[in-house]
């Protein structure tokens, strides 16, 4: 059975160009002492139709409370959310939009096949079977759900966000516990429907999967955007590499500038530069200085982050110049 | 295509999703061990225990026996106890985050409620059915408007411990309710008159506990509403009693439904 977004967008009569926007979006949190802690500060995002966009973030950058609102299932403080140009309540109960979350959410005393029949038969024209065949959990359907692995969980959420047929889908870390196989099969199916208009929005600590999967990699942290383009762009401001060494702060000065060093940091005693060839680096230390203790990293998504953090002045306009890229 | 695709405008009605696949599926959790001891197995053993107990100096009823009278009492418990038994599946799903994928879902909230309280009016129907079929076979005698008006109120007055149950079910954690509803509705069913015949002192503790008001209508037909001693219970009173219960259950349930979902 082909789905034809084209035909089903004109049916659920909406006009709007936007699959999400999401404008100043401001959640706080009070903890047990009284605390305001602030999730999601001020986060501006538009998403296209038909965009498959990758949210990244380190860990508490405020990824979930942000799709969490984007799905209604929290209210923001400040700001508005709109998906298809409705709320998102609408929009949820319409199955226009669907997640897949990152844990919990399934009854452990079902059946895999009872879960997605009780689920199916809330959403009209639902077909269960054929959900689970493209989740690949046809085999999994007398198992309960309580027997299943992580990543079969993680399969059979998917299989639930497939049942109305949505124009948009939310996936927040949907691979944490999957294996290589079930990983590949996963994006191949995501693909799919990304290929016939399905827009689609995942939270990622990947960056290959981003990489690999996205148009368009969004990157946030402290609760806002902090960089916003397309995947081969975000790609390059996270590639290159670390290296550490002891050295004397004169040999450090003479070090950095080396052709293709970034930047340079003090940690401690040792110096850390980021350079585009390390290769070039390590024979100027080597052979020029008394560096001891060398060490080389692939610069990780955090260094990543705090490159484009660091620079707040400069990031923001990279992030304006990126976004008016997209 | 379209024919498939309800479009978002035609969803009004309140209890959207509500369907017969889905209550099936509801009620299948619901019949477990657990609720099958004490919704069908429990009514029908302590009937069978008591139905011969008449108090001595001989049990006068104005339409029908002592077999009756203990009959239309394990029908108030039994349904009472399966009517409450949705409190362990609420516990599970709250605890579980089932409450979020339902949100994500056209089930509205309202929807859910009707759900749960639909599920346990027909699980009610069962030990009713059953203790009436022991009474029919042991000797049970009564008129016969007392047969269809005292299973009828004892099943429906089930919708009283329906609402207990969601409230119960939502303030509770999953390994406290295991127990909970089972022993508290059988504390409730002893304060209620309903396994032995009470009187004085505390019959008048009875009038103010939540099986009083079911019992006293349930019974109503059968004993004109006096009690093996003569004390007298009126219709006003039991059915205050049965309202002010209701409305009390259905503001914890609704309230604490209302935090669970973090909805206004």
């Amino acid at each position: 059975m082909m789905i034809d977004y084209q035909n089903r967008t004109a049916s659920r009569g909406t006009t709007s160009p936007l699959a999400a926007e999401l404008s100043s979006v401001v959640k706080r949190f009070t903890n047990a002492k009284g605390e305001v802690f602030t999730a999601v500060n001020g986060l501006d995002l538009r998403i296209r139709r038909g965009e498959v966009v990758a949210f990244l973030g380190p860990n508490g950058a405020g990824k979930t409370t942000s799709i969490d609102m984007l799905l209604g299932l929290t209210r923001p403080d400040e700001g508005e959310v709109r998906l298809f140009g409705v709320s998102p309540e609408q929009a949820v109960r319409a199955g226009r939009v669907a997640a897949v979350l990152q844990s919990g959410g399934l009854l452990p005393d079902l059946t895999v096949e009872a879960t997605v029949h009780m689920l199916a038969s809330l959403h009209p024209g639902a077909d269960p079977e054929r959900c689970m065949a493209r989740a690949n959990i046809t085999e999994l359907r007398a198992r309960r759900v309580a027997a299943c692995s992580g990543g079969e969980q993680q399969r059979l959420r998917f299989a639930l966000a497939l049942l109305s047929r949505p124009d948009f889908l939310v996936l927040d870390e949907p691979t944490a516990g999957m294996d290589v196989v079930a990983r590949r099969d996963f994006w191949a199916a995501v693909r799919e429907d990304a290929a016939r208009g399905m827009t689609v929005m995942f939270a990622t600590h990947y960056m290959e999967e981003a990489d690999q999967f996205a148009d368009r990699v969004v990157m946030i942290n402290k609760g806002a955007v902090v960089a916003d383009g397309s995947a081969s762009s975000i790609r390059a401001a996270t590639s290159g590499r670390t290296v550490s060494a002891v050295l004397s702060p004169y040999e450090a000065g003479v070090v950095s500038r080396t052709p293709g060093v970034r930047s340079t940091a003090v940690r401690g005693d040792r110096t850390f530069f980021t350079c585009t060839d390390s290769d070039a680096l390590l024979r100027v230390l080597v052979g020029e200085t008394q560096a001891r203790d060398i060490e080389v990293a692939p610069r990780s998504l955090e260094e990543a982050f705090m490159a484009i953090t660091e620079n707040a002045g400069r990031a923001e306009s990279a992030a304006n110049a990126l976004k008016e890229n997209v | 295509m379209a024919a498939v695709t309800a479009p978002a405008a035609a969803r009004t009605s309140v209890f959207n999703g509500v369907n017969p696949t889905f209550v099936r599926h509801e009620l299948r959790r619901r019949f477990n061990r657990q609720t099958t001891i004490f919704t069908v197995l429990l009514p029908a053993v302590l009937y069978l225990a008591l139905f011969r107990t008449a108090p001595s100096g001989g049990a006068s009823l104005p339409h029908g026996n002592f077999a009756a009278w203990m009959m239309i009492g394990q029908a108030v418990y039994g349904a009472a106890t399966a009517a409450v038994s949705s409190a362990a599946t609420i516990s599970v799903e709250k605890s579980v985050g089932w409450m979020r994928t339902i949100a994500m879902s056209p089930l509205t909230p309202p929807g859910y409620l009707l759900v749960k309280v639909l599920c346990s009016v027909l699980m009610a129907g069962v030990p009713v059915a059953i203790v009436g079929a022991l009474g029919a076979l042991t000797g049970a005698q009564a008129d016969a408007n007392v047969w269809v008006v005292s299973l009828l109120v004892a099943w429906i007055g089930a919708a009283v411990f329906a609402a207990l149950g969601i409230g119960m079910g939502l303030a509770m954690k999953p390994d406290v309710v295991m127990h909970m509803p089972g022993l508290t509705m059988t504390a409730l069913a002893f304060l209620g008159n309903l396994f032995i015949p009470l009187s004085g002192v505390m019959l008048e503790v009875s009038r103010y506990t939540p099986m009083y008001g079911v019992a006293t209508l349930a019974r109503y037909p059968l004993n004109d509403g006096f009690s093996f001693h003569g004390e007298h219970s009126s219709v006003a009173g039991a059915v205050f009693n049965l309202l002010a219960w209701f409305a009390g259950f259905s503001f914890l349930a609704i309230r604490r439904f209302r935090k669970s979902t973090g909805r206004p």
